[in-house]
């Protein structure tokens, strides 16, 4: 009894409050770090061996005399777009899977949950059999694959509710049929492609090498918006977690916060597959990594799963870029070659405080 | 809380003030498509391109071709012999040429250092297309489905490639060959015609209407069995094969072998399987290319063996 009230007195909160803070700015400022030094380690990786400081050179355009003009090319209009786009997919992808696994309070969600995947499949699948052209720079596919995400979205959400209040069950199921439902049209639409049916295939595996700068104009504002907004509402998503009554108790618009989140996390999903297909496993898995990692308070785990989802995907690309270059190797074939061990390891060392 | 408050306001305008210097940055970077690649070096993409390039004489100018112009030359130089114009040279000189990748995940950095004035590539092939267009590269997209598109592209390229004496002299012995072949098959009768179940790479996997192979098939004196479905490329039942009772039935090399076809339940009646007139042909034979010839040739001879 004695030593309790000693303990309690010596307890300081605020002291506790800022070493707890500044142990979260520190890890943010490592993985801004870890991010930096990848999105320059990566632009060095390729066919065409380009050493640093000619890289240095050509991103600020000091004396244009000294390297070969493709190299500008090479560097500046197919690499960094390239690693750009890796890096907002890969956080697009990431901050998505956290927000619905917290959403459905289910360790098995991911970005692709509403059937969404299948409704981009079925929309690139289309502008491939149609053969649409490009329009303003951006390719019909990408076109295509992004209205049906949302489509698909609006779909499983208008399905799904049932007057007050919409289950999460609902929707989950919902997304099942309604996904399967579009998996049984690109099944059709592979069977009556042609030739095109490996250009299909290759974009469901997910890919980033036909990235570009009008890409990534047309996902940039989507993503970063996106994204921005879900982090503004990170401390709603533990109320969540809680589950739906306490949240409701707590003073949390339950409905209307779900429709956002729904709204948002398609969102930028939609902006991520539209541009490079179906990268599987990042969403699944890079959030359970954090989990284990930071914790389960979205405030830091949002962050922290959106740096690490970026870093992840552009060295993964790399990989896929050089394994057996010249040959692409598709980027979801890596994501869980390497993923999947390494979370088996995490899961194994840190089962007993697993967040859930 | 208060605290928490102030660093969350902190986090969202550090990230608007990302999203605005990134893109920022990404304005400075973007000058659109104003690459100037002067060399005379070309790329395929399309393996039937790189066959007319080597056909016309050409292939020297080739700079970097696909994977798929590579598989072709795996096949040796007996799928080669005989070929029309200069495409002889093809298995042992394409697989000096830089491989780019796959026409669904290309290599753009290569294509990009290799500098090319001029890309082929599959009309189909879209993805491809519009970022080579973004690269500012001109791309030349060709689909040809019948015997005439491939004449007429033989045409293109030799004009595109300053080749053109040479493109009129492969099409005229393509021309000449068909002229010769058909001459030979003028006394036969509609009833005379074998009919031919022609399979891909999977039990029941055929070609139908609209495709080059169905067209050579009818050229070379034979009847497809899947002429009339509505699709390029169908998927008939074993059932339905079985019923039509095929006179003959011609594989593709990376297709089944002939002893597994001979095997299938029911197949043991099918009059291609009883007289033994089952043949695997050379896959590069039966697409769009210059070895069209050599693959109406081949199937001519497997119809009518007693006219050659």
């Amino acid at each position: 009894m004695n030593s309790k009230v000693k303990y309690l007195n010596q307890l300081n909160l605020n002291e506790l409050y800022a070493k707890k803070r500044f142990k979260r700015l520190l890890t943010f400022l490592i993985l801004i770090i870890c991010l930096f030094l990848t999105l320059f380690f990566t632009l060095m990786v390729g066919p065409v061996n380009i050493p640093p400081h000619i890289i240095l050179q050509i991103l600020f355009n000091i004396s244009p005399e000294s390297w070969p003009p493709g190299y500008a090319t090479i560097v500046l209009d197919i690499r960094l777009p390239r690693i750009l786009l890796g890096g907002l997919v890969g956080s697009a992808l990431a901050v998505a899977g956290t927000t619905m696994q917290a959403m459905f309070r289910n360790p098995m969600a991911s970005p692709y949950i509403l059937g969404i995947s299948s409704g981009a499949a079925f929309g690139a699948a289309l502008a491939f059999v149609l053969g649409l052209n490009a329009l303003l720079g951006i390719s019909g596919v990408t076109m295509l694959a992004f209205l049906f995400t949302l489509l698909t979205t609006y779909l499983v959400y208008t399905i799904a509710k049932g007057g007050e209040r919409t289950s999460v069950e609902t929707l989950l199921l919902t997304g099942i049929a309604v996904g399967a439902f579009f998996s049984a049209l690109v099944s059709l639409l592979m069977y009556i492609s042609g030739e095109k049916l490996s250009t299909i295939w290759f974009w469901l595996m997910g890919g980033l090498w036909a990235s570009d700068w009008n890409k990534l104009l047309f996902i940039t504002p989507l993503i970063i918006l996106g994204i921005a907004a879900l982090f503004l509402v990170s401390r709603h998503l533990n109320l969540l977690l809680m589950g739906e009554e306490t949240a409701l108790n707590l003073g949390l618009e339950v409905e209307t916060f779900k429709k956002i989140i729904i709204v948002l996390a398609s969102l930028i999903t939609a902006a991520a597959v539209s541009v490079c297909g179906i990268i599987g496993f990042i969403g699944l898995i890079i959030p359970h990594i954090m989990r284990l990692l930071v914790g389960p308070d979205h405030r830091i785990l949002l962050p922290s799963s959106c740096l690490v989802g970026a870093i992840f995907l552009v060295w993964v690309d790399t990989l896929a870029r050089t394994i057996i270059a010249p040959i692409e190797l598709p980027v979801g074939i890596i994501t869980a070659l390497f993923g999947a061990p390494f979370f088996l390891y995490l899961l194994r060392k840190k089962k007993k405080i697993m967040g859930w | 809380m208060k605290i928490g408050k102030k660093s969350y306001l902190l986090m969202v305008i550090a990230i608007f003030c990302g999203g605005i210097i990134s893109s920022f940055v990404i304005s400075q970077f973007y000058h659109g498509n104003d690459n100037n690649f002067k060399n005379e070096h070309i790329i395929s993409i399309a393996a039937a391109c790189t066959e007319i390039i080597y056909a016309i004489g050409a292939g020297e100018k080739l700079v970097g071709v696909d994977q798929s112009s590579l598989n072709y030359a795996l096949a040796g130089e007996v799928a080669f012999q005989d070929a029309p114009g200069k495409l002889g040279d093809y298995p042992k000189d394409v697989p000096n040429k830089t491989n780019v990748g796959t026409t669904s995940a290309l290599n753009l950095e290569l294509v990009a250092s290799l500098e090319p004035s001029l890309v082929f590539s599959w009309e189909w092939a879209t993805t491809a297309n519009t970022a080579l267009e973004n690269l500012g590269l001109e791309v030349i997209k060709i689909n040809p489905q019948s015997i005439a598109g491939v004449l007429n592209l033989t045409k293109t390229i030799g004009g595109l490639l300053g080749k053109s004496t040479e493109a009129e002299g492969v099409c005229s012995e393509i021309e000449n060959r068909i002229i010769n072949l058909t001459s030979k098959l003028e006394n036969i009768t509609e009833a005379e015609k074998p009919l031919v179940y022609y399979e891909l790479a999977a039990l029941g996997k055929t070609i139908g209407p609209g495709t080059i192979t169905n067209e050579m098939i009818s050229a070379a004196g034979g009847v497809n069995l899947a002429e009339n479905e509505s699709l390029r490329y169908p998927t008939l039942t074993s059932e339905y094969i079985v019923a039509k009772n095929p006179d003959i039935i011609v594989v593709v090399s990376y297709g089944a072998s002939i002893a597994e076809i001979k095997s299938r339940a029911g197949w043991g009646n099918i009059s291609a399987v009883l007289n033994d007139r089952i043949y695997q042909i050379e896959s590069g034979w039966a697409t769009a290319s210059p070895r069209l010839v050599l693959g109406l040739e081949q199937l001519s001879k497997w119809f009518y063996p007693a006219l050659w």
